[in-house]
């Protein structure tokens, strides 16, 4: 296991460092770091400075060196309009991210897994085809469009929850989270809806997919002939084995859970780090982008490390092939 | 065309989908014809005339019939030339990611190696970024504009047409003819493209169907942020990002409308993509398929047997397909007493491996057993309810499968394996059922029990799991044990350690067995008795040396007569003519006289199974003994 996950841990760098000259090369060789990097309302004294402190007169591969001296070191530059380290300004709102990606996880999984195994069970019902109809309906729709349709329901007509913004934070453990208080829980429930919709769409096709394959198998026949219940069949001996596939999907997913939270985010002005590389893509605060595009890679990448040591937990067959 | 317009006519959803998606295309294209004014001429921009509700009158006595947007723009108009470029963006995208990857794709197929490794890699990682982030990433670095998100789009779907393409590619590249092409040196390239690509537009037209699909999505994603298409141009995107701010005051026109033709676009082109890719999975098709309805069969009292320990009469059983129904199973009745073993034999396809499961209670849809009973000690199954057979099935019955390596569930230890079957039939503590799992394991010969006991199914050898699965069929004592095959996939030597195994442990216990086999040389050395089976209906049954010595029935004879073992050195191995009829096409008479040597005039009218210990289904038996 250990060896293992050494292994991935030097993919993952390998990974990294070729991400590393891709950004380089759009940000330094392609482009015009410059105009990349500096404030556009900058003077002619303070331009010829950033060149000699970007070192751009220094030959390509030094100035590749550095670049990535200075991102392992944290520094890619300070945002425009903040004036902040812009990782600094980034990871700051991290937390608001992931506690709605998190939570939309979670949503996703709690009611996608038990209606995929219901729509797998019974394809042919009613109740199966509509969950399965809905799913395809989940997956079509323009994620912004569910969006507004939610606040255009729960928030205009009905009233239940805000429209947007992240309302009171409480600290726990020493984290600020909209868990801790009752308002902010209720500014999370939509945005969290909205963003679990899509994968709960996916989850849902994805669990009847593999649970109808499951039902068909020798081990489930041999169950039945072992005379257990069908909730201990469908809930532990196909479910398990279904969990394998719907698990691995799920962690890979979460990456585009960040990604979309970028939709959902400006859609209920939620404070995270989607709504900011936004605002600073409609700004060109582009020291931001840079640093947003770094990081997001390296989160991608642990991800999907994090998927690979749970896959081999879930499924005994990946941990011999290890081993061997 | 034509497949294209029944799949059409069949297909409710489909045709639905087809429909909208053809009226808004055809909305888009016309758009000049039915708004002439263009809402994007900055110069016809009338700001009197903003958010006015549907059907109102403007200013100017224009008429709005879904109402104006903030600019004063008529919404109509304005969506119509939204749809316009939604489809103009989509389809170029589309097209140009569909060219770049089929040739990406077809070139790695293709060449394979070190440019198929490196192109797959890109693809791979292309695919593990989400779509939206890469478009993102790539307009905050390029700026706004039609080329650069065409660009973007274009970008960020390659790499699905490749994959797809590469894979219909694959299965082509490597059949014969390319090979005999490459050494006869003809122009591979020409000849693999005439074949490929009939074969490659099938799954690419899905794909592309889905893409057109996310690639609308998409841009109205982008331009909805703010970061796609500029304001001067028309998107439906920005039409909803603009109306938003209105939406909470109550103007919900400017966003809601834009959004319907919107989700109406999107939808409808996924739930044909969707439609289209169950179409061409002939698996998707047969499950949604009308099937006939399974009429019940009468009983037709087969005489009973007060000593047996299971009594199958008349039991009869039917699959529904979408050819017709199929008659797996016709009226088989037999017996079983304490300890016997029977060995039921046959040819793929004559129904044996269905009795064993309709005796069990395990056939299921489109499967069901229509007619017949089963009694197992003087009990009645078929009428049980479904719990109740459940708690006979693995306690007084159980079933062994053909394939071990399929049979236990391969992500649960088998000590799980075994003591849930126990505990599903006895309220004993996990450490009883736990000590009663190692001694079957004891029992069935397997080495080290204590520690087999925590392995995976995957850490034991075919023999070994077969044994374990023989193991959880003795776990509860039953009285009938059905061993569909199971030896036929194992080694010659293990399997006759098995044989052997297998007839103490069920002349010990008392367990009466079915053997299902097709191999006769397997129930020789085993069985009491043998039916023999053919297209769902048993033909002979009896003593098992009576049989092997002197077959009444010319089928029994035939199956003998094709063991190798039993022919004489030198003398050309004996066949059975003709092959297996289907069970679809119920022809009367005889099953087997299509085949028979001896078939005459007579054998057009079903024989009936005469007898009394030893029976046969045949008017021209091959010994008189029988009758």
């Amino acid at each position: 296991m250990t060896a293992f996950i050494l292994r991935r841990l030097l993919q993952l760098l390998g990974v990294l460092a070729v991400m590393s000259v891709i950004v380089f090369m759009g940000v330094f060789v392609i482009g015009d770091p410059l105009e990349l990097l500096i404030n556009p309302e900058a003077t002619q004294a303070e331009r010829a400075a950033a060149v000699t402190s970007l070192g751009l007169d220094q030959p390509v591969w030094r100035q590749y060196l550095s670049f990535v001296s200075d991102a392992l070191h944290g520094d890619l530059g300070r945002s425009f309009v903040f004036n902040e380290p812009a990782l600094q300004l980034i990871v700051s709102r991290m937390p608001a991210t992931l506690e709605l990606a998190l939570t939309a996880m979670v949503i996703a999984m709690i009611v996608g897994v038990p209606l995929g195994v219901l729509a797998g069970a019974r394809p042919q019902s009613m109740l199966g085809r509509s969950i399965q109809g809905g799913a395809v309906l989940g997956f079509a729709l323009p994620n912004f469009w569910q969006g507004l349709m939610l606040i255009m329901i729960f928030a205009v007509v009905l009233g239940w929850f805000p429209s947007g913004g992240r309302g009171e934070t409480g600290t726990v453990l020493g984290i600020q989270t909209s868990f801790a208080t009752l308002d902010g829980l209720r500014h999370l429930a939509l945005p969290a809806l909205n963003l679990a919709l899509f994968k709960l769409a996916l989850i849902i096709r994805l669990t009847a997919s593999s649970m109808q394959e499951a039902l068909r198998s020798d081990y489930i026949e041999f169950a039945r002939a072992k005379g257990l219940s069908e909730r201990r069949i469908l809930g532990v001996h196909a479910l398990k084995n279904v969990m394998v596939p719907v698990v691995t999907v799920a962690g890979l997913e979460f990456g585009s859970l960040i990604a979309f939270a970028v939709v959902t985010e400006s859609v209920f002005s939620w404070p995270g780090m989607g709504k900011l590389i936004i605002d600073s893509i409609t700004v060109l605060d582009r020291p931001v982008i840079v640093a947003y595009l770094l990081l997001v890679v390296v989160l991608f990448m642990v991800i999907n490390l994090v998927v690979d040591i749970l896959y081999s937990a879930l499924d005994p067959r990946v941990r011999l092939a290890e081993a061997n | 065309m034509r497949a294209l317009l029944r799949f059409l006519r069949t297909n409710r959803a489909a045709a639905l989908a087809a429909g909208i998606f053809a009226v808004l295309a055809i909305a888009a294209l016309a758009a000049p014809l039915i708004a002439p004014q263009n809402p994007y001429d900055l110069a016809m921009l009338d700001l009197h005339d903003s958010r006015l509700p549907p059907g109102s009158i403007g200013a100017t006595g224009h008429f709005y019939a879904l109402g104006s947007d903030v600019l004063g723009r008529d919404l109509l108009a304005a969506i119509l030339y939204g749809l316009r470029m939604s489809l103009a963006v989509a389809v170029t995208s589309s097209i140009a990611a569909l060219s770049l990857g089929m040739v990406l794709g077809l070139i790695a197929a293709y060449r394979g190696g070190r440019t198929d490794a490196l192109l797959m890699r890109l693809v791979d990682l292309q695919l593990s970024f989400p779509a939206i982030l890469v478009a993102l990433i790539l307009l905050a670095l390029l700026g706004k504009g039609l080329d650069k998100i065409i660009l973007a789009l274009v970008l960020v779907q390659w790499a699905l047409f490749a994959r797809t393409a590469r894979a219909a590619a694959l299965s082509e590249v490597n059949k014969e003819y390319i090979d005999a092409a490459r050494i006869l040196r003809l122009p591979q390239w020409r000849i693999l493209l005439r074949h490929l690509l009939p074969n490659c537009l099938p799954p690419v037209s899905v794909v592309a169907a889905v893409q057109m699909a996310h690639a609308i999505s998409l841009e109205a994603t982008l331009s909805f942020l703010g970061v796609g298409l500029p304001i001067t141009e028309p998107s439906l995107g920005l039409l909803i990002a603009t109306g938003f701010q209105y939406l909470l005051s109550g103007d919900y026109w400017i966003s809601i409308f834009p959004g319907i033709a919107l989700v109406l676009l999107v939808a409808s082109l996924n739930v044909l993509a969707d439609q289209l890719r169950a179409l061409l999975n002939p698996k998707l098709q047969l499950a949604r398929a009308a099937l006939p309805p399974l009429e019940p069969v009468a009983s037709k009292g087969a005489p009973r047997d007060e000593n047996a320990v299971l009594a199958v009469r008349n039991l009869t059983t039917r699959f529904a397909t979408s050819q017709g129904t199929l008659n797996a199973l016709e009226d088989v009745s037999l017996t079983l007493r304490r300890g016997e073993v029977l060995g039921l034999v046959g040819e793929s396809g004559s129904g044996k491996s269905v009795l064993g499961r309709s005796i069990m209670g395990l056939i299921a849809p489109p499967g069901r057993v229509v007619g017949g009973e089963v009694w197992l000690d003087g009990r009645e199954l078929q009428s049980l309810t479904e719990p109740q057979r459940r708690r006979i099935r693995g306690s007084r019955m159980a079933m062994v499968l053909q394939d071990p390596l399929t049979t236990l569930n391969p992500v649960l230890r088998i000590d799980t394996q075994m003591i849930e079957a126990i505990r599903a039939h006895e309220p004993v503590s996990i450490d009883v059922a736990r000590a009663r799992s190692l001694q079957a394991l004891e029992s069935v010969g397997i080495p080290a029990p204590a520690q087999r006991l925590k392995c995976y199914p995957h850490q034991l050898s075919g023999g070994m799991r077969q044994r374990v699965a023989i193991a959880i069929a003795l776990l509860n004592r039953p009285d009938v044990i059905i061993a569909d095959e199971p030896t036929t996939a194992l080694d010659v030597t293990i399997q006759s350690q098995i044989l052997a195994q297998v007839q103490t442990l069920a002349r010990e216990t008392g367990t009466a067995l079915i053997w299902i086999t097709h191999d006769l040389g397997v129930v020789a050395g085993l069985a009491d008795r043998i039916a023999v089976m053919y297209l769902g209906r048993i033909v002979e049954m009896g003593p098992a040396e009576q049989i092997l010595r002197a077959p009444a029935h010319p089928y029994t004879a035939g199956l003998l007569a094709s063991i190798p073992s039993r022919n004489e050195r030198g003398r050309p191995l004996q066949q059975l003519g003709g092959t297996t009829p289907s069970s679809l096409i119920v022809a009367p008479g005889c099953s087997f006289r299509g085949r028979c040597v001896r078939a005459t005039q007579e054998c057009e009218a079903m024989p009936a199974l005469r007898g009394a210990e030893r029976y046969v289904r045949c008017i021209h038996p091959l010994t008189e003994a029988a009758a």
